[in-house]
């Protein structure tokens, strides 16, 4: 889906991460659990993908394998022509729990891939500090983790990873833990920060709300073994006004497509 | 519950009470000086071993020589089983090498291999340091090595994906993720080396606390034991008290 107005949407068509028939197995012998079978999945830079399904349908395996985190039994993983071989300054990754590093500041945190690379502290000051203006912890830098509520925990793991300038972003339930106003707040900052740097996104969420509401694409899985049913293009990520979050998500075409994943998940649940 | 009484009371109170008995059991005449000497001859006990001292060394002498045992015997035992624990929960390989040793020793009593220190070693401070320093190293190994175990899988990836090495995931996740537990440990291990420490005076030695306990005590000399006695316990308290304060700093967010 092409965005005229928006320039970084041009090369829309080439791929930019691809599964070719991935299958990833636990344990060996009688043991075994098959978690992918033969996954093939494309998406273009600045994508959002959406990946739902039941709990055991591997979403999280998908994405630790592109993540490099784990290695696909069979079939390649690649990002940007390069079939990936453990983890990367690449792909940022941001859980469900923040697992921040409660030993350092917030400027530390956020700052933690550059002084990775040898940046001294007045390199990345000034990185540092645009980002965390971006998300109001600027006003934190010299707190300590356990000092911040949850959605601001989560605002610094995702800020820690965008300080690092990823050509993606990987995200497993990042809002999984938090209330739900903060859950919607924190969607609206992260299509916000998505709309602005046109960054590519590969968010696993059990909400199919937020999946259709963030995701360009939603992608549908089924459980045991883990499986793509369907692939959904969602409009409303790009939709042209950014209005109040709920009056998108009451839209009869939004409630409509909703629904459509909804029933889809039942399926695959009830097999 | 509230509490009206702040808690700080209750502490006074029961200190109070303590030193009310035994005021009431030394002044009353309830028991004899020997058993326990009333106030007045302790504090002489006191000056007197701080001011003559007792065989030759003044009290302060004989407590220099126990914390410098100890601070030996401490330190270099939880900074050597510390490095062991951590390169044990790292690398399993190390781990299998140094298991059984590190946890056959450490349920092992100090004083069971006392004897053979002395034997290898003498009764200088050599053996007694050498003793301190088995002490205090399996209890800082497995506290280090359970610490590195202990660190969220999450946080390696976190730190991966952002370009660390995996020299960068040791030292800036594992080590610090570690601190809180290697503390926990080294506070163990002060506690052990203390307690074998004390033993060991008695056992082999003319200098210590531990030693000037038992010498005294085998003339009789009540005051002195009792002067020695809270000298030991306040130390301890001492040492106790700077690594808890010391842990307070460097792993403030323990426990959050």
């Amino acid at each position: 889906m092409p965005d005229a107005s928006d320039g970084r949407r041009l090369v829309t068509s080439d791929t930019f991460v691809s599964f070719a028939d991935v299958s990833v197995t636990y344990g060996s012998g009688a043991g075994r659990v098959p978690a992918l079978e033969n996954i093939s999945l494309d998406f273009a830079a600045g994508d959002f993908v959406c990946v739902v399904g039941p709990s055991g349908c591997g979403k999280t395996t998908l994405m630790q394998a592109l993540a490099g985190f784990l290695k696909p039994s069979t079939g390649t993983v690649s990002i940007d022509g390069r079939p990936v071989d453990g983890p990367g300054v690449d792909r940022g990754v941001v859980f469900q729990q923040p697992a921040l590093f409660p030993w350092l500041t917030v400027a530390g945190n956020a700052g933690f891939g550059p002084m990775l690379r040898g940046e001294s502290r007045r390199d990345r000051a000034g990185t540092v500090e645009d980002h965390l203006r971006m998300v109001g912890l600027w006003d934190f830098r010299d707190r300590y983790p356990y000092e911040l509520s949850g959605g601001m925990q989560q605002r610094l793991a995702i800020v820690r990873a965008l300080v690092n300038k990823p050509k993606i972003l990987l995200m497993d339930e990042p809002f999984g833990a938090l209330d739900a106003l903060t859950r919607e707040k924190m969607q609206e900052e992260l299509h916000a920060v998505w709309r602005r740097t046109g960054m590519t996104v590969l968010l696993i969420t059990h909400s199919v709300e937020e999946a259709v509401y963030l995701g360009t694409d939603v992608v549908v899985m089924s459980p045991r073994p883990g499986r793509i049913i369907e692939r959904i293009a969602a409009p409303f990520a790009r939709r042209e006004s950014a209005g109040c979050s709920r009056d998108t998500k009451s839209l009869p075409a939004f409630v409509a497509l909703r629904e459509r994943v909804l029933s889809l998940i039942w399926q695959t649940a009830g097999t | 519950m509230p509490h009206r009484i702040p808690l700080r009371v209750w502490t006074a109170l029961s200190a109070a009470l303590l030193i009310a008995v035994w005021l009431i059991l030394t002044w009353g005449g309830l028991v004899r000086d020997l058993f326990l000497p009333p106030p007045d001859e302790l504090w002489d006990g006191f000056v007197d071993l701080v001011t003559d001292g007792y065989r030759n060394r003044t009290l302060l002498e004989h407590a220099e020589a126990s914390l410098w045992r100890i601070g030996a015997g401490f330190v270099t035992g939880a900074f050597v089983g510390t490095l062991l624990g951590l390169a044990m929960g790292y690398w399993r390989p190390v781990e299998a090498l140094f298991a059984p040793f590190v946890e056959f020793l450490r349920p092992l009593p100090q004083l069971a291999y006392l004897m053979l220190l002395i034997i290898w070693l003498g009764i200088g401070e050599t053996s007694k340091i050498t003793l301190l320093f088995l002490a205090a190293l399996p209890v800082s190994a497995v506290a280090a090595r359970d610490g590195v175990r202990n660190v969220r899988v999450q946080s390696m990836h976190v730190a991966r994906a952002l370009g660390a090495t995996e020299w960068q995931v040791f030292r800036h996740v594992v080590l610090p993720s570690a601190l809180p537990e290697i503390f926990a440990g080294a506070r163990i291990a002060i506690g052990v080396v203390y307690g074998t420490l004390i033993a060991a005076e008695i056992i082999a030695g003319s200098s210590g606390i531990g030693w000037m306990i038992l010498d005294a005590g085998r003339f009789l000399r009540s005051d002195y034991v009792f002067v020695g006695i809270l000298s030991i316990g306040l130390m301890g308290l001492a040492l106790n008290g700077a690594l808890v304060a010391l842990e307070a700093r460097v792993v403030h967010w323990a426990g959050r």
